[in-house]
């Protein structure tokens, strides 16, 4: 079952005769509960990807749907909450606030959405990332691949139907980076969560169930 | 051999000064606000105050210095010859008499080219017996045409006419009297200055060098050698008070210190945001060899760029403004030594404000600077806390104690600005202009009927007892008045006058009896062997304020002390009595004796000096009562009125440019603080836009980040507002209250609920307005860009 889906997606910048073609027809099927990985040289159109994905930037043409949802119709208002719902972000930098401690930045989504934390699934979550003596601290006093943990903590905690993660082993070391892929692995297989993540590294997109290669805003392969 | 420290980096330095300066924009564009405004409010200030002088000097060049009145021919021919005097010229007034409803005085002045008296629009000065120059609103006031050469026919009292031919016209400001100016043959012989002696307006040579006591006792040793009392002297206080130096420079430096005090709090705190915003560049560039001592230079050197644009600002408005507000009082000199004092002054305030950020900055480890991010500040020790679930309110908390420094010192700097609003808003609402208005005078009625000023001006050596002998208020004027319809009741005050011989001085004084009202106060300055019966039986005096006395006098007899009496009843007597007690200051000044000893003195004369007269309904019944009583004050000549609604005009404009002044000041120190909770405001939001981009991209919509920055914004906004509210009220009430237990009883405590619900409404929505306004320009970027923002 398609969880994620778009259809001959496009994203211009400027005009002719300078006309930037960042995505170019991009059509896509993503099925429920797989990792997959998009990937691309620097400029090649896959954070754009992303970003029509997640519902933060807008299509030139085509459409998105997730979870059976057109993205294209949503507005500002509806699409934030959509977005609070259904989609869950793992930043290259991590993107928790500063001020709250990692238990607030992991519960802030669900909160924001005035629903109660699952707290027996969030237990699970913690534990296995490895973050249950971190939940008090705030982000400045945790290591970056702790931090990385945490936003992965905060992207499964409102149990979205795709995580879309946009380089999230780009500031880590090798080894914490296999420690994160492994994690989003785990998390896909346990949770069956669907995650959606782009990297630049090849070595890192073979741990996924399927790589998408990008090249000029033009898909040029998929493989499982 | 050159230090490594020190190298040819000069350039090198004020080039990423400069840099910094173009780059922080926001920062800059606060900073040089604030200079702008710290620097024209106090070369404003500075250059209005010294206009001011400099007007009033001019004035005064051409004013009299002091007035002596009731002089002979013979002492005037004197005066003229004494080398002293720079000019001596004589003048008199006439009683005031009314044509209808239009109140008319005839005056003489001989012609001075050093002291300025009428000026004639049209014609000339009149010569001949009967010639006058007239004031030409008259014209509209008894409803005549005029011309020169024209005759015009005056009705004086006791029905007399007298007619004059106009040779001159004035155009006095309006003051509720017409004056009309004779020739010198008129004012020596002239039937309405029959019985009244020459006045002189005097100018003192090099006076405006003197000290305030030279000058007096140089006027007094001149009225010593010509026989004049000192009681016939009338000291210019707007002369006087120019010759006491210094009041006006302390205000000045007051206002001075208070304006840098509260712009180098602000400009304190848009460094130390700036600096705190920067750690992460200040690092880089020790990291690369920048010493602290050259990070410190570099920081000056912004200092410096900034003051560099907005003294010379601020020095303009300055100019502009005090040139707007007193043309006459500028000078070029005077305006480029102000100016130049001003930006100096500017200068040091501004490196001072800059002082400790600029330790900040240096002390910032490159170790520290290249871990740190904007989150990564020093952090008390964490404590756990139990979660509470999060919504905006929570979030807008969390994000206030993120940086306590500048939240406190924006809300300090907002209170000062409230406290001082309050304050002054509480002591104007406080200000009761009836109350006011009735001080003194018309404390216990709407009119006031006394002996007229002019009469008194040219007076007799005996004072109003003169003019008492007459009964001039008759028990037929009292009953005319009290059978006005609206009378409730007319009140006499008593009080005479007589001359003490103390030393050498000859002093016209106030006599009063003492009354039920007074009489406490008169007792409790006596000693256990003194008794009212014996006050009686040794006609002894007591003197309340002798501060008072020895400031007009220079000298004042203390109790114990026998002085030599002299009084008038028709004839001339003298004794010798006791002074039996004294009191230094007194809201009563004035000589006390029985009114047995009055009796004695003063026999069967009525020693009523003046007329309260009560009404009902004054605010409708007023005017008609006010017309009654001209007419029939318009046969006693030597009476005149004062009523509450004159008064209150007067009153009304002191406690309205008071009002001006308060406000003026509050809202400039306001002013600053708002300039601060701008920059506070926006500066806290442009360095979250990545943050609040992340909130969004997370799922946080417009509407809870809106009501995120609005408690922000209201954490800001609501100490402010209790500070002021609380404890500017509670200072207001204090200040009311000091003043009004300290005879100023016309304070009476209002408090100022308007101007502090409209304080409030506009503290608390401005940091919303401009949360609202800093958000919407955010949004216009994307919200992909702003989560890009390094």
């Amino acid at each position: 079952m398609n969880i994620l889906s778009t259809n001959n997606l496009t994203k211009y910048y400027g005009f002719e005769p300078l006309l930037v073609k960042a995505l170019d027809g991009i059509t896509i099927e993503i099925e429920a509960g797989s990792f997959t990985s998009i990937v691309g040289t620097s400029g090649s159109g896959k954070s754009t990807l992303l970003h029509m994905l997640g519902g933060l930037d807008t299509p030139t043409s085509g459409s998105v749907i997730v979870d059976g949802q057109e993205l294209a119709g949503m507005g500002k208002n509806e699409l934030t909450i959509f977005r609070r719902r259904k989609i869950g972000f793992i930043f290259q930098n991590y993107n928790l606030i500063p001020n709250l401690t990692t238990y607030d930045n992991i519960v802030l989504p669900i909160e924001l959405d005035g629903r109660c934390v699952d707290e027996e699934y969030l237990k699970e979550i913690v534990n296995v990332l490895g973050l249950k003596d971190k939940l008090q601290r705030k982000p400045n006093k945790l290591s970056g691949g702790q931090q990385q943990r945490a936003a992965i903590a905060r992207a499964l905690a409102a149990k979205p139907a795709i995580i879309l993660a946009d380089e999230p082993t780009g500031n880590l070391d090798s080894h914490t980076s296999q420690e994160v892929i492994g994690l989003l692995q785990t998390m896909a297989k346990k949770f069956y969560q669907t995650i959606v993540m782009i990297t630049h590294n090849d070595e890192i997109a073979q741990a996924t169930d399927r790589t998408i290669r990008i090249e000029d805003g033009k898909i040029v392969e998929s493989r499982w | 051999m050159m230090k490594l420290e020190r190298n040819n980096n000069a350039a090198c330095i004020r080039k990423v000064a400069k840099s910094n300066v173009m780059s922080n924009r926001l920062y800059s564009l606060f900073t040089v606000l604030t200079i702008i405004l710290a620097i024209s409010l106090t070369a404003g200030i500075t250059l209005v105050q010294q206009g001011k002088e400099i007007k009033e000097q001019k004035i005064l060049a051409n004013m009299q210095q002091v007035g002596i009145g009731n002089l002979s021919k013979k002492q005037i021919a004197s005066l003229e010859k004494e080398a002293s005097a720079e000019c001596v010229l004589p003048y008199k007034n006439s009683s005031s008499f009314r044509m209808g409803d239009t109140k008319i005085e005839a005056v003489y002045y001989e012609p001075s080219e050093l002291i300025t008296t009428y000026q004639l629009t049209e014609g000339n000065v009149p010569t001949d017996y009967n010639e006058i120059a007239v004031d030409k609103n008259i014209q509209s006031a008894l409803g005549i045409s005029l011309k020169l050469g024209d005759t015009i026919t005056f009705e004086l009292p006791a029905n007399k006419q007298e007619e004059f031919k106009v040779v001159g016209f004035t155009d006095n400001a309006e003051t509720g009297t017409y004056y009309f100016y004779v020739s010198r043959e008129y004012a020596e012989t002239g039937s309405l200055f029959a019985g009244t002696s020459f006045a002189a307006m005097v100018r003192i040579n090099n006076a405006d060098e003197m000290s305030l006591p030279d000058f007096e006792n140089c006027v007094y040793k001149l009225a010593s050698d010509y026989g004049i009392s000192r009681s016939n002297i009338y000291f210019n206080s707007r002369f006087t008070a120019s010759l006491i130096k210094g009041s006006g420079l302390g205000i000045i430096l007051l206002a001075a210190l208070f304006i840098a005090a509260a712009s180098a709090i602000v400009i304190y705190s848009i460094f130390y945001l700036s600096v705190s915003n920067r750690v992460s560049q200040l690092g880089q560039l020790q990291t690369i060899g920048m010493t602290e001592k050259q990070l410190k230079r570099m920081i000056r050197l912004e200092g410096g760029y900034l003051s560099a644009v907005g003294i010379p600002i601020g020095l303009f408005i300055g100019v502009l403004f005090s040139y707007f507000i007193e043309p006459q009082g500028m000078t070029l000199l005077n305006t480029l030594v102000i100016c130049i004092a001003v930006a100096a002054a500017g200068v040091i305030m501004v490196q001072f404000s800059i002082r400790k950020p600029g330790k900040i900055a240096s002390r910032i480890s490159p170790i520290e600077a290249a871990r740190y991010s904007k989150e990564n500040k020093k952090e008390h020790q964490e404590k756990p806390k139990k979660h509470k679930h999060l919504s905006p309110f929570i979030l807008a908390k969390e994000n206030g104690e993120k940086d306590r420094v500048k939240q406190i010192l924006t809300i300090s700097s907002l209170a000062i600005g409230g406290l001082l609003f309050m304050v002054g808003t509480t002591f104007v609402s406080s200000w009761n202009p009836e109350a006011f208005a009735r001080e003194g005078n018309l404390e216990q009625g709407e009119f006031y009927i006394a002996f007229d000023y002019n009469t008194l001006i040219t007076s007799k050596p005996y004072g109003i007892s003169e003019y008492q002998i007459n009964k001039p208020f008759s028990d037929e004027l009292l009953s005319e008045i009290e059978n006005i319809d609206g009378v409730t009741a007319v009140t006499k005050e008593y009080r005479t006058a007589g001359i003490i011989e103390y030393g050498d001085l000859k002093m016209e004084i106030p006599i009063i009896p003492i009354s039920e009202e007074n009489k406490k106060e008169v007792m409790d300055t006596l000693g256990s062997e003194w008794t009212y019966e014996k006050l009686a039986a040794n006609d002894a005096m007591i003197i309340l304020g002798t501060d008072a006395q020895t400031e007009t006098y220079h000298s004042c007899p203390e109790a114990g002390e026998t002085v030599t009496f002299d009084w008038f009843d028709g004839m001339e007597h003298t004794t010798t009595l006791p002074i039996a007690g004294s009191s230094k200051w007194s809201m009563n000044e004035g000589y006390y004796l029985t009114p047995e000893t009055i009796k004695k003195f003063w026999g069967d004369m009525d020693v009523t000096a003046s007329l309260s007269v009560k009404t009902s309904d004054y605010k409708h019944t007023g005017t008609r009562i006010e017309n009654n009583l001209i007419d029939i004050l318009s046969e006693h000549s030597e009476l005149a009125m004062q009523t509450l609604q004159e008064t209150l005009l007067t009153t009304s404009n002191i406690i309205k440019n008071t009002r001006m002044q308060v406000y003026g000041l509050a809202s400039f120190v306001i002013l600053f603080s708002v300039l601060n909770l701008i920059n506070t405001l926006i500066s806290r939001i442009s360095t979250r836009r990545k943050e609040l981009a992340m909130l969004e991209s997370i799922g946080m919509e417009q509407k809870q980040i809106k009501k995120m920055l609005f408690f922000e914004s209201i954490f800001l906004a609501l100490p402010n507002i209790l500070i002021t509210g609380v404890l500017g009220s509670v200072a207001g009430y204090i200040l009311v209250t000091a003043l009004n237990k300290n005879g100023l009883s016309y304070f009476q405590y209002v408090f100022p609920i308007v101007p502090l619900i409209l304080y409030i409404v506009s503290m608390a929505a401005l940091p919303v307005i401009i949360s609202s306004l800093c958000l919407k320009i955010q949004s216009r970027s994307s919200l992909v860009e702003r989560i890009r923002t390094l």
